[in-house]
């Protein structure tokens, strides 16, 4: 075992573990994104949905949810003790900064990535534990959790909309460098491939968030009641 | 040209060190970088002055010397380029020049633009070599190489261990530098026996360095010299990946 420890203790291995959490997050944005898109199917699909997710078998539910804690908690980790390490590495500044070719995502990452934790925290305690933000949990007329009405009646609220399009734009931002960064940090580079790895990568991120942000704009404008 | 140049300034390792200005005067377009701060040190002689400490020695851009920041960019930042090659017609008359040295804790001033890049020469003992039996002269093509490996491994090989990619990097991180040797062996029929534990070996010194790590800005590529492409870096990880997970010691019979 003692080199698993060595292995993510090294800067190479830190690499492997922000690539593989980072991919094994996003799919799983792709998968809560494309659930929540059942929005646009109306009440029953969605409350249906939600049934069916507490329901699948073999607790498949509480397994994603402790896979997903684990891939957050190391990602975050390693991103933190990374940052703190790069910052270590010059403790003295250039008087004069310059940047060649790096992207603004690229050099922002430890911010884009904090802010969409916050945000994170935020919707867990708005949807998830009912803490903030939030009205009392309703049935709706079969009797389930109306996780339908509690989301709309949420993005009906100018404020609310606006955290959430801001910050699922910032996750967008966020991925157009990690999508494309974590194909190099696992080696794959090849240019064959790069325009896949580089530009299409970050393409379906965008894509996803769009579709994502699509949602409580969706309600705003009163396209979903 | 007349220019105003900002000069990184510092006795030795322990002086906080400053920026001081000083006016380049009858500059000739067509000298380069190195000779216009030749010209500023001649004044300051005259004037009893301390000279501006640099590294120099080939100048014709391929010993790997030269190293400094000029206005925020590695050698200045012209493609390609050293600050040797770096001519005065790259700048404008009456401009401002920042010059500072490479930034790094593993690089640490030892006078005004002058770092101690022993760091690389650490990690280069600890694995950027092949390690051949000393004998008769083997014959010149017994091992075949093709053009494409040869090519590849030339493409790296280019390295002059400047430190452009460390000082240019936002996280101060000499990945490029490392992949470079780790690729260019990589590319070989005579660098496979060593393959692996070369990847492991120089990673691990490169960390005990107190390097930064990777982000992937790709700063170093845009920056260095040789222009070294990040694919020698996707070698590395690699490389280090497939150590880390299948290297075992040889622990002898069951």
């Amino acid at each position: 075992m003692s080199w698993i420890v060595r292995l993510q203790k090294s800067s190479l291995g830190s690499k492997y573990i922000m690539a593989i959490t980072g991919a094994g997050l996003f799919l799983f944005v792709i998968g809560h994104f494309a659930g929540n898109l059942l929005l646009y199917w109306g009440q029953d699909a969605m409350n249906a949905y939600a049934v069916e997710l507490h329901n699948l078998p073999y607790g498949a539910l509480w397994i994603a949810r402790g896979g997903l804690l684990i891939m957050v908690l190391a990602h975050i980790f390693i991103a933190y003790r990374l940052t703190f390490q790069n910052r270590a590495a010059r403790p003295q500044r250039y008087q004069y900064e310059a940047t060649l070719q790096a992207s603004f995502a690229s050099r922002t990452m430890p911010y884009t990535g904090t802010i969409v934790l916050l945000f994170i925290l935020f919707h867990l305690a708005q949807f998830t534990f009912h803490l903030v933000a939030v009205d009392p949990v309703q049935l709706d007329p079969q009797g389930r959790e109306d996780v339908y009405s509690m989301v709309v009646h949420a993005f009906q609220s100018p404020v609310y909309s606006a955290i959430y399009v801001v910050s699922v734009l910032i996750l967008g931002f966020h991925l157009s460098h990690g999508l494309s960064s974590m194909w190099q940090s696992v080696g794959l580079n090849h240019r064959k491939y790069n325009l896949a790895f580089r530009k299409l990568s970050p393409l379906l991120g965008w894509i996803v968030c769009l579709a994502g942000v699509s949602l409580p704009l969706a309600v705003l404008f009163g396209l979903i009641k | 040209m007349e220019l105003t140049l900002h000069v990184w300034r510092q006795k030795n390792g322990q002086d906080s060190g400053k920026m001081v200005t000083y006016k380049a005067r009858d500059v000739s377009p067509e000298s380069s970088f190195l000779e216009m701060l030749d010209q500023v040190n001649e004044e300051l002689i005259g004037k009893n002055d301390e000279p501006i400490a640099f590294d120099h020695d080939c100048r014709e851009g391929i010993c790997g010397s030269c190293s400094m920041m000029i206005n925020g960019k590695a050698h200045g930042g012209r493609k390609g380029t050293t600050t040797c090659q770096l001519h005065m017609r790259s700048f404008k008359d009456g401009e401002q020049i920042y010059i500072e040295p490479w930034r790094a804790r593993a690089f640490p001033v030892v006078k005004d633009l002058v770092v101690d890049r022993g760091a690389f020469d650490r990690i280069i003992s600890k694995g950027g070599f092949v390690s051949v039996a000393t004998g008769g002269v083997p014959d010149a093509n017994a091992i075949p190489i093709s053009k494409e490996a040869a090519d590849l491994a030339m493409d790296t090989a280019e390295c002059i261990a400047c430190g452009a990619c460390v000082a240019a990097c936002k996280n101060a991180s000499a990945m490029l530098f490392v992949s470079a040797k780790v690729s260019h062996l990589a590319n070989l029929p005579q660098g496979q026996p060593e393959r692996l534990q070369r990847a492991t070996h120089m990673v691990e010194q490169m960390d005990k360095e107190g390097f930064g790590n990777c982000t992937n800005y790709f700063e170093c590529e845009a920056a260095c010299p040789k222009q070294i492409s990040v694919r020698s870096i996707a070698v590395m990880n690699r490389d280090f990946l497939k150590a880390s997970l299948l290297h075992q010691e040889p622990v002898g019979k069951a």
